[in-house]
């Protein structure tokens, strides 16, 4: 799965460190989703999307859609 | 803003640790054979593994937090295991102290050889509470994950030697070996997973 947590992370001038604190994840964890080693799980995503004020679907797309 | 040490301090220190820890024991063993040192060898020896053990749990703490790898979790883990390692010692020491003097029979012989046991099970029971504790999900998945590997490589050196043995082509390995060969290929998946991250 696509995401662009990275570029929304910069946008905020966050680091991972900041982001997984943020989360209440571990640092390893924002760097195994934002490199697409793992995909998180759905109530994960939508933290995430509920702390960046987005929707899912605007940080999360399917590899199928590119 | 950097996101990845290159080069997690105490990295070099953790191995250094593990590389003094074997130079250490194998001296210890030696000595204890040639001196024929008997008890006060393998007291020796305890305590050399023991001392080791605490420093290299706390440096390997201290390089998964520069690495981003710690949770408290893990932190309680690791408390669990010293513990049980404790137990396990005094337990095995028990028993072969019991088994050579006091020579017990019956159900008593039957508890003596049980105690080495409740040091491992407690280990088990601390690897099952890290892997239900765990919030990170993403760590959580990593646990499973080497779990599984260390399962895969107890069933198949499992199956291989038990299959070599029954031929008569290997030496017959006591079962207790079954925890031991699971924690090295847990530990052959992290260090795999490390070397890829």
């Amino acid at each position: 799965m696509n995401n662009r947590l990275k570029v929304l992370r910069a946008e905020r001038d966050w680091s991972q460190g900041d982001l997984a604190e943020r989360l209440a994840v571990s640092r390893q964890s924002v760097n195994a989703i934002e490199t697409g080693k793992y995909d998180p799980s759905l109530p994960l995503a939508f933290r995430i999307a509920e702390l960046f004020e987005l929707p899912i679907e605007a940080i999360f797309t399917s590899p199928s859609k590119g | 803003m950097i996101d990845t040490a290159a080069s997690p301090p105490g990295k070099r220190n953790f191995g250094l640790l593990i590389l003094a820890e074997f130079v250490a024991i194998g001296l210890a063993a030696t000595a204890s054979i040639m001196l024929d040192l008997g008890w006060l060898g393998a007291v020796m020896i305890v305590v050399l593994v023991a001392g080791f053990t605490l420093l290299i749990v706390r440096a390997g703490e201290q390089r998964a937090i520069s690495t981003g790898n710690f949770s408290p979790v893990m932190r309680r883990y690791n408390r669990r295991m010293l513990v049980a390692g404790a137990v396990y010692v005094v337990g095995l020491f028990g028993a072969i102290w019991a088994h050579d003097l006091l020579r017990p029979t019956g159900a008593v012989a039957f508890l003596f050889a049980f105690a080495p046991s409740v040091g491992v099970l407690l280990m088990v029971w601390a690897m099952a509470r890290l892997v239900t504790e765990e919030t990170d999900e993403y760590l959580r998945y990593r646990y499973v994950r080497s779990s599984l590997f260390g399962l895969a490589t107890l069933l198949t050196l499992g199956t291989v030697w038990g299959f070599f043995e029954q031929f008569d082509l290997v030496p017959h390995v006591p079962s207790w070996a079954a925890v031991p060969v699971f924690a090295i290929g847990l530990g052959i998946a992290n260090c795999t997973r490390r070397g890829r991250s």
